[in-house]
């Protein structure tokens, strides 16, 4: 029996150990449960700077933000099994995984779920042609080229514009590679602005918008791919088609919170997020079981993640020391233009300064204000001069608002107006 | 005089700042919204910069190969970035290695050092 057990060691479970165990959990209580061969998580492969800036002030690369972490869990003493895959959690919490000592089941006292997120693949875009090799996700590549030290390819044309991708289209070039070119199927961007400018501009790589992949030629090997553009409705313009010699295609178009143990748990899934429905202590419909990281829902920013892993290890440790939660909810949507919130619900009894709304956008907006509203009463009204869906927004309320939700206690809409 | 747009590589929010400059004398910055956003752009224009990070090959004692990421642990010119990753290529350190152990010192610049990221034993 543990307390605590954690599923998965990259930024959101690390951060979840540190806060249950400085929450006063005794560290044996606690158990990680990662699946590679060491902690940190995706953070290992993410050898460029950029991580941090809001957590600890100055820029971090990613192993050295996870260092952070991971002295922290070694000073604890907090446990951890490694080379650990979690085969199946069921709703008493036991917990399953498969390790060098063969199969062992764990019972928790909650169960915090930070599996991540992986790529989505070729398969998922279906984009015709052969299948030749030289296609790889771009998460792939760098963990190629970043950790197991195999460069991918020399002649790159990368498809989605998505941090990842743009982070790639640089180190690839560093490392001595050709990048043709990044092809966005959407009008604008999937990344952060600030990495155009640094991956893209800086080394002439050209970003064409409204562009996609649809044929790949090659037997053994990639030899080049076609691209067009396309229209309103996304189909390929045909006279705009032309062939790109290359021997690699980078695919980074979008992330997939990885969640079979959640859906074999029955799990309430946001079809949107394609992460957990969560309340605003992070526990999910099934009772002492939290989400917390892209698990829950993509992050562009791993300070955040921490956060939430943070504040879900609070509300998980409550929970396994039977103080009550909040129960009575009202539903979060999102309206007008706003794709997704997290939590989807929130117990206004119980809401604080600290609960924030984490949201993304379904376009490029200019000059709109954000509105919160509980029923038909606006409770918030944020200017924002520039929204993207690459870019997380984030709301939180002061006493007097909350004091207003909790007067007029009806379902919460979030929209752009 | 000449102006130049470009977005800020500070922090994630990529602020859009505007600088007019004559030679490398600046007139005037406006659409940044913090000191750190006005330095860059200044920067930008006098003598950009930026922070590498790459990875150096290392063998353990047992002869197993690994990779270390690495950085620079000052921003380097802009201008000398595929300079700096032939020197990083050339380099071969053995483990163990600490993180924010200097591979190269004066790396590119005096007072700049190629550091590993990692600790890897």
């Amino acid at each position: 029996m543990k307390k605590i057990v954690i599923i998965g060691g990259g930024p959101a479970g690390l951060a979840a150990a540190c806060k249950a165990y400085e929450m006063g959990t005794k560290p044996e209580d606690i158990l990680i449960i990662e699946r590679d061969r060491e902690l940190g998580g995706i953070l290992n492969q993410c050898i460029h700077a950029g991580f941090g800036l809001h957590m600890f002030g100055e820029e971090l690369t990613g192993p050295e933000y996870a260092a952070r972490y991971i002295a922290k869990v070694n000073e604890y003493k907090i446990p951890y099994t490694l080379n650990s895959m979690v085969v199946d959690i069921t709703p008493q919490r036991e917990v399953s995984y498969v390790c060098s000592d063969g199969l062992k089941t764990v019972k928790a006292g909650a169960v915090i779920l930070a599996m991540g997120c992986r790529e989505r693949t070729r398969g998922a875009l279906n984009i015709p042609g052969t299948r030749p090799a030289g296609i790889f996700s771009a998460g792939t590549a760098q963990r190629f080229v970043n950790v197991e030290g195999y460069m991918v390819g020399r002649k790159v044309v990368i498809l989605g514009s998505g941090d990842i991708g743009l982070i790639m289209a640089r180190r690839m070039t560093l490392e001595g590679a050709k990048v043709e070119c990044v092809c966005e199927v959407m009008p604008y961007s999937g990344g952060l602005a600030r990495n155009i400018a640094q991956c893209l501009d800086d080394f002439d790589i050209p970003l064409y918008l409204s562009t996609t992949v649809i044929d790949i030629k090659g037997k053994e090997r990639v030899e080049g791919v076609t691209i067009a553009q396309v229209d309103q409705n996304r189909k390929p313009i045909m006279e705009t088609a032309r062939y790109i010699e290359c021997d690699t295609l980078l695919l980074s178009v979008g992330l997939i919170p990885e969640n079979e143990l959640s859906k074999n748990l029955g799990i309430t899934l946001d079809r949107v997020t394609s992460g957990a429905v969560v309340n605003q202590d992070m526990q999910t419909s099934c009772e002492g079981i939290f989400a917390c990281g892209n698990v829950l829902h993509v992050h562009d920013l791993v300070d955040y993640v921490s956060e939430e892993a943070a504040h879900a290890a609070e509300s998980a440790v409550k929970f396994a020391d039977n103080v009550a939660l909040s129960d009575k909810t009202v539903n979060v949507s999102a309206i007008n233009g706003v794709r997704y919130t997290v939590p989807q619900k929130i117990d206004l009894s119980a809401i604080t300064t600290e609960n924030k709304i984490f949201m993304r956008v379904d376009n490029i907006y200019k000059n709109k204000y954000l509105c919160v509203k509980c029923g038909d009463v606006l409770v918030k009204k944020v200017k924002k001069a520039h929204v993207a869906p690459g870019e997380m927004e984030v709301v939180g309320f002061n006493a007097e608002e909350i004091q207003l939700m909790k007067n007029t206690a009806a379902d919460i809409t979030v929209g752009l107006e | 005089m000449a102006v130049r747009e470009m977005t800020c590589i500070v922090c994630p929010q990529g602020c859009k700042i505007k600088v007019e400059y004559e030679g490398s004398e600046i007139r005037q910055i406006s659409g940044f919204t913090c000191k750190r956003g006005e330095k860059y752009a200044s920067k930008e224009i006098v003598s950009p910069e930026r922070t590498i990070t790459s990875t150096v090959a290392a063998c353990s004692n047992d002869g197993e190969l690994t990779l270390v990421p690495v950085k620079s642990d000052k921003p380097i010119p802009k201008n000398k970035m595929f300079d700096a990753m032939e020197l990083i290529n050339k380099q071969k350190i053995s483990l163990p290695v600490e993180a924010g152990q200097v591979i190269v010192s004066d790396f590119m610049e005096k007072g700049i050092n190629l550091v590993a990221c990692k600790k890897i034993i």
